[in-house]
């Protein structure tokens, strides 16, 4: 099998019991694409040593561990990606009837991210989210994932040889960070100068874990690396389909929620995104070179939406900044087998204001109503924004 | 020309879908929640435990790789 063939990737994720301690991913998900990175801050080694050149060496900085993941937003994808922006409530419902999942404002779960690439996988701990981007391409609810996290592994080095016959301990190089086997899991596979070993132990002191009895040889430097999983997918459903969305719009909440219950009281949008934001600071410090903490700040969302221009009224809730309600319900596939139940996205904005406002004319084209809305607080429902989520994912895999 | 190979000894272990919900795995399908498969020894996948193992014996040649066909 090739090993740069992108197809042959897969995202592995799992929400971590105590954050920036990494598990082993159990949910395969698929996505369209990704950029995360570590960026080690190298610097050159500037300091004068009678030399003709800059520098002769690399010295290390702090870490950040960042980027981008695309994926298109089935349902049960959707609930991680929401879990890890907004709070996840009690779960109700069943599988024959669907789950019902409420999120409400507040610091999300992170996860351990594993990422498949050719021959090893790049894992990520303390994964949390920065920012979620929810729009439509094709027709596709698109969700754009913004994560930072507290540290990776996926490839080291052997510090102490492995001489033959019966090891079981591998000692780690510390040339990475001086707790270089922190992110491995036990029951992880690790693959050791050529042969592949099951984790039994890692250990507290930073850098050892342990293996059944395995005959390996490795020098010291020789190569460690993460060993993929076999992937395995649960049932995959469609996104959620921009045609089967509701608008709402009303004063308040409520009205907004009457507005978006049916097609005939609808808005009909031509293109929507939603943009909510944590304001990550990721703080790096003494006791690690990776960030110590990732810590929400306050959060923040936007709305961008376009309508046709059928009159007067959302250019004066510019002017005057007239607060509105949106309720947006993106529905999807029915799950109870007598069609009373289905999958259902909700987002509440209990109060949005118009931040920018557009009619902008060409020729041949129909004039609309460019609309990019603040989320605010508002002071009457206590809140910002709500959501709930209905699909087919218990709510223990949150 | 002939080549002959020794084949390894293949290891076939059990395992176990102990996730809950029906899962697809490349070259096996769909494996129902608490379904056990016949994998081969580097299966590695943290959706299944590993429950027994069971030696199958390989069709082991004489392992001599040579250009001349035996008479």
């Amino acid at each position: 099998m090739s090993t740069y063939l992108a197809e042959n990737s897969y995202i592995a994720i799992k929400p971590e019991a105590t954050e920036g301690t990494a598990v082993v991913p159990t949910i395969f998900l698929p996505l369209v694409s990704e950029n995360i990175k570590t960026t080690v801050n190298y610097n050159a080694d500037r300091r004068m040593k009678g030399i003709s050149w800059k520098a002769n060496d690399l010295l290390r900085g702090n870490r950040q561990h960042e980027g981008d993941i695309v994926f298109l937003a089935d349902p049960d994808t959707l609930g991680h990606l929401m879990n890890m922006v907004m709070v996840k409530g009690s779960t109700t419902g069943s599988a024959g009837d669907g789950y019902t999942h409420p999120y409400t404002v507040g610091n999300g779960k992170s996860y351990t991210v594993d990422i498949k690439k050719g021959l090893y996988v790049q894992r990520y701990f303390g994964v949390k989210a920065e920012e979620l981007k929810l729009d439509f391409q094709d027709g596709q609810l698109q969700a754009t994932l913004v994560i930072k996290a507290m540290g990776q592994f996926s490839v080291g080095s052997v510090g102490v040889a492995l001489t033959g016959a019966g090891m079981t301990t591998l000692v780690l190089d510390d040339e990475y960070d001086i707790s270089p086997n922190r992110g491995l899991v036990v029951g992880d596979v690790i693959n050791i100068n050529g042969t592949s070993v099951t984790l039994l132990t890692v250990n507290s002191n930073g850098t050892t874990v342990t293996f059944a009895s395995t005959a390996i040889t490795a020098s010291v430097g020789a190569s460690v690396y993460l060993v993929a999983q076999t992937p395995s997918q649960a049932t995959l459903y469609d996104p959620l389909y921009f045609g089967n969305l509701l608008i709402g719009f009303g004063a308040d909440a409520t009205a907004a929620a009457t507005a978006a219950g049916s097609r005939s009281t609808a808005t009909p949008v031509y293109d929507m995104s939603i943009v909510i934001k944590k304001n990550l600071f990721a703080q790096n410090g003494s006791n690690r070179m990776d960030p110590v903490q990732i810590i929400p700040r306050t959060d923040e969302a936007q709305l961008k939406l376009k309508q046709l221009f059928t009159g007067v009224s959302q250019r004066q809730a510019f002017y005057d900044r007239t607060k509105q309600a949106l309720v947006l319900k993106f529905y999807g596939k029915y799950i109870k087998t007598d069609f009373s139940t289905q999958e259902l996205f909700t987002v509440t904005f209990n109060n949005v204001k118009l931040m920018e406002h557009g009619n902008a004319i060409t020729v041949g084209d129909m004039i609309v109503d460019e609309e990019n809305f603040e989320v605010l607080y508002d002071n009457s429902d206590g809140v910002a924004m709500t959501a709930s989520l209905v699909n087919r994912s218990a709510g223990t895999v949150y | 020309m002939l080549e002959w190979y020794t084949k390894a000894m293949l290891m076939k272990y059990r395992h176990k879908n102990i996730s809950g919900q029906d899962l697809s795995i490349e070259g096996i399908g769909v494996v129902k929640a608490g379904e056990v498969i016949d994998a081969p020894e580097n299966f590695h996948n943290a959706n299944f435990e590993k429950v027994e193992s069971e030696k199958k014996e390989d069709k082991k040649t004489d392992g001599v790789k040579s250009d001349v066909p035996k008479k």
